[in-house]
């Protein structure tokens, strides 16, 4: 992931930046790839604006709201990102990124990776991963979708009858399972 | 004391004595401003003095302000400073005539008594900002009217109901009248009044509520009297969500012998009798309470309960009734013995928010309380819940799903209710509604209301405030007028992203006019069976891409003024689209990137004659794609930043019977021309036959560096050599789908005695896939790698359907090739 154009500085290209999780791991990432993160770039601005001297892998970020495991996801993630975004026109490549979206595996594992896309401010990351989950909700049961997402229905039952009987147009039809 | 500290607390008892000294402290401190002043004096002192440092205190812009002395200074009704007052003294609290305590947020008064109706009221109605106001046994009997009207206020406490105190008002011979719509908590100890008369306490959540009947009052009156008096608080509490009552107030109510309102609202109760009539009408007070969720039978009233039980039957009937069926949670019922095993299963104590701390603490909203209970809880058992996630994110999440499925999550839980109405993006789809449905169980028509109804209830009740993607596809025909009220709905949600598809069989029908002006409009999509009427008026200044599908074009006017009224569109496709209508198809705009013509396809609008002349002035175009018979001319003007061109123009027999070959060869010429500046070219076999049939001697084609071919089933690459000729600067040459046709055909290569110039001076690459070894491919390989003198690079892949056998072979002949490049690179897989 070369950014050269944009950095004139070919050094920095390369140079890391050493991210600290709530576990306190340390995790050494490219710079290119820290910076798909906002609020890591942001704080690197920030900090490089209040101490010149203080560069590159000198700083320690802190993610006090991100578990090790789950950084690493990301940054796997982030690694593969395509260079262009192109937008997938044809069927074929709809499926294939489909299949994608489907390896990154339980509800649980989502919403952690969602949760820290969303605290690390990773656009593309919260793009990938919240079309990823919308795909396990699409066209499956109330049931279904709360055990799937642990959600407890919290509607006393008179007033859950009532909804269904309101919006019965939108369960016409969908899966059980 | 820290005289310099900012907040200063000043806080003295003073004794007679150390009056002098008391004065010397004022003088000597000198903070510029006073937090707290508390005075507290037990004996008598000279009016003048007190208000002497009082007006100190006042002087310095105290803030809070507590007094217990015998007599106010007048200024203290007028100190803007003031944020806290608390006046506990027995004495006529005269109010001034000009009041106003603009910042005052709380206001304590205990016992003192009030001076007359009016004055009360205007002290109350003169702090704008009051939030908290408790009355504590203060001296009543000048009232008859007690009026407090207050916006601001959000906690009222009065307790005047004391019977051993010199202002004590057994007769509580007053009205208590409260305007207050933000008022959340309200305590009300007293004595029944003569009446209550509340107004606009809609957002009351918590009351607490003790009324007494005094002896001398049921004397004079009778109880019936009082107990209307008391459901007239009861209706003027109704809307209140957790709600305390006492024994007292339980015995009034029954006396009042009419039916209680219903409280739909009320989800915790409270009730702590100390008298039997109070038990007894528990069984009518639950009747009016239908969602309640929480019961707190207080102590007294469960031994109570218990000791009694068999002398009051019914209530225990109507209890254990109304416990096992209707109410989740019971606290305290552990308490309550009724018998033979029956106590085990009335004892489910589910419910965690303890309401008996929610009444003892009396600031605290009991709502919060559960709130933050059931959000604690929840994140306890769902760690890994998806409603941890905040609302933006679930938004976003929904905003992917097609709009049934989006407002199909409303019901998961309270979370969830509403999430779906602010997401911005609406996708419908008919076909959902078929999904899984047997076939014939509902006819088509049942299908076409209940999709109507759903997309009318979705608009009504979606509230984000812009739509930024609308989506809208039907497999069914609907009511004209219903489509363009949808379409109507989104344009005036400044949709961004537009996306029709519905056929109409009406010929007459016309898209809703507005979308033609829309000014957020940046994406439309139009996939439809119908005649684009454009109307008169057009004006799309956001739109940058625009896609037309199947749609059929009405005449060349306004179809070249629904183009040109798009001063910033970058990209248009038109695919399938409706002909035949069109002599002259103009397409022109300034900055217009990519541009797709697909139309040669042999369906109920296809126009197998193309008979129109394509007209296109881009000055920006850089894409251009052309799949289409052969049309009656081209003018392709302008189009100097041209980078990548795709042609495909295909003749068809009726054309040929018409004119002959070389009139097409013409309209080649001209299409040729037009795209001179291309850099990367592809070119299917159909049109590399066509320019072979129409013997046009192409022009030659300096920017080419890049091309791509593909073969048809019938020419061959005859025609390869002419090409190559008219392409002197190419660099690389891409065969991706192989150099024989899917479906075999004929395969045909005359190899000329000639060779074209940029195979001997300048190309580098050559790239073949779907290699399948037939001998006739060898031919044609051998020739170029014979040629081209600098290539550099030759890749090559098999086709897949290969065994490992046969791809070997290949490899060895190709590598056994006689190359005319020294430095060519041979990649093979």
């Amino acid at each position: 992931m070369s950014n050269t154009s944009e950095n004139p500085n070919p050094s920095s290209s390369s140079a890391k930046i050493t991210l600290k999780t709530s576990d306190n791991e340390l995790f050494e990432v490219e710079e290119a790839v820290a910076m798909k993160f906002c609020t890591v770039k942001q704080y690197f601005e920030d900090e490089k604006d209040n101490d010149v001297a203080a560069r590159g892998s000198s700083t320690v970020i802190p993610l006090p709201n991100v578990h090790s495991a789950v950084l690493a996801r990301l940054i796997s993630y982030c690694k593969k990102l395509p260079q262009s975004n192109a937008v997938a026109d044809n069927h074929e490549e709809e499926e294939t990124k489909k299949k994608e979206r489907k390896q990154y595996g339980t509800p649980g594992d989502l919403v952690d990776l969602i949760s820290a896309a969303n605290y690390l401010d990773f656009k593309e990351g919260l793009e990938f991963f919240n079309q990823a989950l919308a795909d396990h909700i699409q066209n499956k049961s109330v049931e279904y979708v709360r055990k799937f997402f642990g959600i407890k229905g919290d509607f006393e039952p008179h007033e859950e009858e009532k909804y269904r009987e309101e919006y019965a147009w939108a369960f016409e039809g969908v899966d059980e399972d | 004391m820290e005289s310099n500290s900012k907040r200063q607390r000043i806080s003295y008892s003073v004794k007679s004595n150390r009056q002098i000294k008391y004065q010397g402290v004022l003088i000597q401190h000198n903070a510029p401003r006073l937090h707290w002043f508390r005075l507290k004096c037990a004996q008598n002192y000279e009016s003048s003095h007190v208000n002497a440092w009082i007006y100190q205190a006042l002087r310095r812009h105290v803030q809070k302000l507590h007094l217990c002395v015998p007599t106010v200074h007048g200024d203290l009704f007028r100190t803007e400073s003031l944020v806290y007052l608390k006046l506990g003294t027995n004495f006529v609290l005269n109010v001034p005539t000009s009041v106003l305590l603009p910042s005052l947020k709380t206001l304590h008064l205990n016992s003192i008594e009030f001076s007359d109706d009016a004055s009360t009221y205007k002290l109350i109605s003169s702090c704008p900002v009051l939030e908290q106001l408790f009355t504590e046994e203060c001296g009543m009997k000048n009232i008859r009217c007690f009026n407090i009207s207050a916006h601001a206020l959000k906690c009222l406490a009065m307790e005047c109901a004391i019977l051993d105190h010199e202002y004590a008002t057994e007769f509580c011979g007053y009205k208590i009248v409260i305007d207050a719509p933000k008022l959340e908590y309200l305590r009300l100890y007293d004595y029944v009044a003569e009446g209550y008369h509340f107004k606009n306490l809609k957002s009351l959540i918590e009351a607490q509520v003790h009324v007494d009947l005094s002896t001398r009052k049921i004397e004079q009156r009778d109880r019936a009297y009082y107990g209307q008096k008391v459901l007239e608080l009861i209706k003027g509490i109704h809307n209140v969500k957790v709600l305390h009552l006492t024994g007292d107030s339980m015995e009034a109510l029954m006396l009042s012998g009419s039916n209680l309102p219903t409280l739909h609202n009320v989800s915790h109760l409270e009730v702590n009798a100390n008298k039997l009539v109070g038990c007894i009408f528990l069984p009518d007070l639950l009747k009016s309470v239908p969602n309640i969720r929480a019961l707190d039978i207080g102590e007294f009233l469960s031994k109570f309960l218990s000791n009694r039980i068999r002398n009051v039957p019914n209530v225990a009937l109507a209890l254990r009734e109304f416990l096992l069926n209707r109410i989740k949670s019971v606290i305290n019922i552990r308490a309550l013995d009724f018998g033979e095993g029956l106590g085990s299963k009335w004892g489910v104590a589910e419910y965690k928010g303890s309401i008996s701390t929610i009444s003892h603490n009396i600031f605290k909203k009991a709502i919060v309380q559960e709130a933050e209970d059931r959000v604690y809880h929840r994140e306890k058992e769902e760690k890994d819940g998806i409603n941890r996630l905040p609302c933006k994110v679930l938004c976003h999440i929904l905003s992917f799903l097609p709009t049934k499925y989006a407002v199909g999550t409303s019901i998961l839980s309270t979370t969830w209710k509403n999430l779906w109405s602010s997401v911005p993006n609406l996708n419908f789809d008919d076909e959902l509604l078929l999904h899984g449905r047997r076939p014939g169980s509902k006819s088509t028509e049942d299908l076409r209301v209940s999709f109507s109804s759903f997309v009318d209830r979705v608009l009504k009740l979606h509230n984000a405030p812009h739509i930024h993607r609308f989506h809208l596809k039907c497999g069914q025909d609907y009511e004209p007028s219903q489509v363009n009220a949808w379409i109507c709905s989104a344009v005036r949600g400044k949709v961004q992203e537009l996306d029709l598809c519905f056929p109409m069989r009406n010929s007459k029908y016309s898209l809703y006019c507005g979308l033609f002006t829309s000014a957020s409009l940046v994406n439309l999509k139009l996939g439809t069976k119908f005649v684009l009427n454009v109307p008169a008026s057009v004006l799309l200044p956001s739109l940058k891409t625009l896609h037309l599908n199947s749609i059929e074009f009405s005449d060349d006017d306004s179809t070249h003024k629904l183009f040109s009224s798009c001063p910033v569109l970058e990209e248009l496709s038109i695919v399938k689209c409706g002909m035949k209508r069109i002599r002259c198809f103009k397409i022109s705009g300034p900055i217009l990137n990519r541009l797709t013509i697909e139309c040669a396809i042999e369906d109920e609008y296809s126009t197998k004659f193309c008979e129109y002349k394509i007209i296109i002035d881009t000055p920006a175009l850089e894409y251009f794609r052309l799949y289409d018979f052969v049309a009656e001319g081209y003018d392709l003007k302008n189009l100097k930043s041209l980078t990548e061109a795709q042609l495909h123009v295909e003749l068809s027999t009726p054309k040929l019977e018409q004119k002959g070959y070389a009139y097409y060869g013409q309209r080649q010429l001209e299409l040729m021309k037009g795209i001179c500046n291309v850099k990367k070219l592809h070119l299917t076999g159909d049109y590399m036959e066509v320019l072979k049939l129409s013997d046009c001697n192409l022009p030659t084609l300096h920017n080419v560096s890049h091309l791509k071919l593909s073969v048809n089933k019938h020419s061959g690459w005859q025609f390869l050599p002419d090409l190559l000729k008219s392409l002197p600067n190419l660099l690389a040459l891409y065969f991706p789908m192989g150099l024989v046709h899917e479906r075999g055909g004929d395969y045909r290569w005359d190899q000329p005695e000639w060779v074209p110039r940029c195979l001997l001076s300048c190309l580098k690459k050559i790239l073949i896939w779907q290699f399948q070894g037939q001998k006739g491919e060898y031919k044609l390989v051998k020739y170029l790698l014979q040629n081209a003198s600098v290539l550099s690079v030759f890749c090559i892949k098999s086709h897949n359907n290969l065994t490992i056998e046969e791809e070997l072979k290949i490899s060895k002949m190709l590598l056994f090739l006689p190359r005319g490049s020294k430095t060519c690179q041979f990649v093979f897989s």
